[in-house]
């Protein structure tokens, strides 16, 4: 079959699209630059050179494909120009669902992200549940504008379901969207990692082969106009640590107190504002960190036979990956 | 035996209202929660009791009919609920022309703003008034205080809400009912305001506030009995100036704060169309 990837240059695209052509498919995958390190690179994978943000480039990449997995978007939570969100993720998913409509294809997938749900309280979260605070920054603010036109147009008949992954770990290329897999890879090295010290806060970590896994069963078996959260399992930043410092002997990770880290928040955010260099964090980022964000993949167990991998066989595994591919 | 009382905050759904539930439920407040129908009220009445342990009630109906009100007061009555706090909070906003409006919007904004809290208010005051002491929060608006341009009809209804708290707060004090006004300036209300507040100046963007920024000030107030409740520093401060300046540096003020606001940013005009399809 043939198949059409945007974002297959980023973290959970890159091993999509080894998958779908791994299966036999015949991929097209948009990319801005051929030559980038992160192209995915198999023989069933097509490279078609153009953006998200031009509807003509789109048009000659999607002729022919019977489904679409939309994953690319703009995943930095912090941007000069905060239009760029609105730019790339709302304006890019509308070329790329219009053409999608116009070409008669049968099915869309849209990675969306856990961000539009916004923090849990006591109970892990599910997808029907409400927001509980307003929408902090552009990005999740921006995804959730694209889940409302994903669900426009499966209204108006084009087969559309949306994907929400939490924070997805694993082995793959090493970008800002696999930030555990960066620290694993600091650890191996024995580099110095500095870790939040956010103790009893929840998160929910999703193993990137599950994620795969997720977007191909959403893609056979989801409903139109749904949404499924694809996570793991949900551990609090000590639990993590601890896991980190069993899997990993002597990895020399530091915990920096919430208020220091807030500190240094403020400081890059000014230091920002007087040499315009980008901020590593900013205290809005950093408040995103400090409360509970534990999700439930219940409906995708129940309705797409979603899989958990075990946040400690996940790490394991990846550790081992890294081991393996860098020879450390 | 105690009594068990409930709380009942209209337009319960999105916004100040689900900000108002959520802040009323970690109070340990029981809940009758009131909005329109397919709003997501069920969903959120299904976190609140998952999350907290009150009792939620749910009613959806469209309050800008007055027959809805009638209906949503003999339901209370009927399951014998008793109200200590009744939360007005329902109501329609708009930033737009007087040319521009549609004669609808008014009707519907007047009906909702200014008659359904009449109405439910007037059905409800008995039961409150048996579970003293009981209160009642209006939300009513700082543009009942500034004369903005594009809310001649929305700022009208809220000094209609504004008159109407300070003078029943006279009359039913003695009853052990207190009344307050809350005069919110912004809110991230819902998703094509958020998007609408994004397109401000620097000063009206400043003043924005989130909805759960606003509703645990607003119930400290009414708890404490405070006829008007200012939230946030800075709307504040204009309430400030307000009183200092005089009338033509406060026109100059208002015009610009609300010059840049484009209502048909691109975003919002997405959404639009999504909410009429």
């Amino acid at each position: 079959m043939k198949i059409f990837i945007t974002g297959a240059t980023g973290y959970i695209g890159h091993s999509l699209s080894i998958k779908l052509a791994e299966l036999g498919n015949t991929v097209h995958a948009l990319v801005r630059n051929p030559q980038s390190a992160y192209i995915p690179q198999h023989p069933n994978i097509h490279l078609f050179t153009g953006d998200i943000g031009d509807r003509s480039s789109i048009a000659r990449a999607i002729k022919g494909c019977e489904q679409v997995f939309h994953v690319a978007g703009f995943t930095k939570l912090w941007a000069r120009d905060k239009k760029l969100f609105y730019e790339i993720n709302v304006n890019g998913t509308k070329n790329v669902l219009d053409e999608a409509y116009e070409n008669g294809v049968k099915k869309l997938v849209y990675t969306s992200s856990c961000a539009v749900f916004g923090p849990s309280y006591k109970d892990p979260l599910c997808e029907k549940d409400p927001r509980i605070i307003s929408f902090g920054n552009d990005y999740d603010l921006s995804k959730y504008i694209c889940e409302c036109l994903v669900k426009e147009y499966a209204h108006r008949g084009l087969f559309a379901i949306i994907v929400n992954p939490s924070k997805v770990y694993g082995p793959g290329i090493i970008t800002h969207s696999n930030p555990i897999t960066q620290i694993i890879m600091r650890c191996l090295k024995k580099q110095f990692v500095f870790l939040p010290d956010y103790k009893d806060v929840l998160a929910n970590y999703a193993f990137i082969d599950d994620v795969v896994s997720g977007h191909l069963s959403a893609m056979q078996r989801g409903t139109s106009g749904e949404r499924y959260i694809l996570g793991g399992e949900n551990f609090s930043y000590n639990a993590v640590f601890s896991i980190l410092k069993e899997e990993i002997e002597d990895a020399k990770l530091v915990k920096i107190s919430s208020a220091l880290m807030k500190g240094i928040g403020w400081i890059e955010l000014i230091k920002n504002k007087l040499t315009g260099i980008e901020p590593a964090f900013t205290p809005s980022i950093i408040g995103r960190f400090t409360k509970n964000a534990a999700f439930s993949s219940k409906k995708a167990i129940n309705q797409l036979d979603y899989c958990i991998t075990p946040f400690r066989v996940g790490i394991h595994h990846t550790i081992t990956n890294l081991k393996k591919i860098n020879h450390v | 035996m105690s009594k068990t009382y409930y709380t009942l905050i209209t337009g319960a759904s999105e916004g100040l209202g689900k900000a108002f539930a959520l802040e009323c439920a970690k109070r340990n407040m029981n809940l009758v929660l009131v909005a329109l129908p397919h709003s997501g009220l069920h969903e959120l009445a299904d976190f609140i009791q998952r999350n907290f342990s009150v009792s939620v009630h749910v009613f959806e109906k469209d309050l800008s009919d007055p027959v809805s009100c009638h209906e949503l007061f003999s339901k209370v009555q009927k399951q014998q609920l008793h109200l200590q706090v009744l939360i007005n909070n329902a109501g329609i906003g708009s930033t737009i022309s007087f040319g521009e409006g549609s004669i609808e919007l008014y009707e519907k904004q007047i009906k909702l703003n200014v008659l359904a809290t009449t109405i439910i208010t007037r059905l409800f005051l008995d039961n409150l008034e048996h579970n003293t002491p009981s209160y009642i929060l209006n939300v009513g608006s700082m543009a009942s205080f500034f004369f903005l341009p594009k809310k001649q009809v929305y700022g009208g209804t809220k000094s209609y809400i504004h008159f109407f708290s300070k003078s029943l707060r006279k009359e039913v004090k003695r009853d052990g009912i207190h009344v307050s006004v809350l005069c919110p300036g912004g809110i991230n209300t819902n998703l094509a305001v958020t998007l609408l507040n994004k397109t401000g100046t620097w000063l009206s963007k400043l003043s924005i506030m989130d909805p759960e920024e606003v509703a645990p000030i607003a119930i400290n107030g009414l708890l404490k009995g405070k006829a008007v409740i200012v939230p946030g520093m800075l709307n504040n401060f204009f309430m400030l100036l307000d009183k200092l300046l005089p009338e033509y540096i406060k026109t100059m003020i208002t015009n610009y704060g609300m010059k840049k606001m484009k209502p048909d940013d691109q975003y919002s005009r997405l959404l639009r169309k999504r909410v009429a399809a």
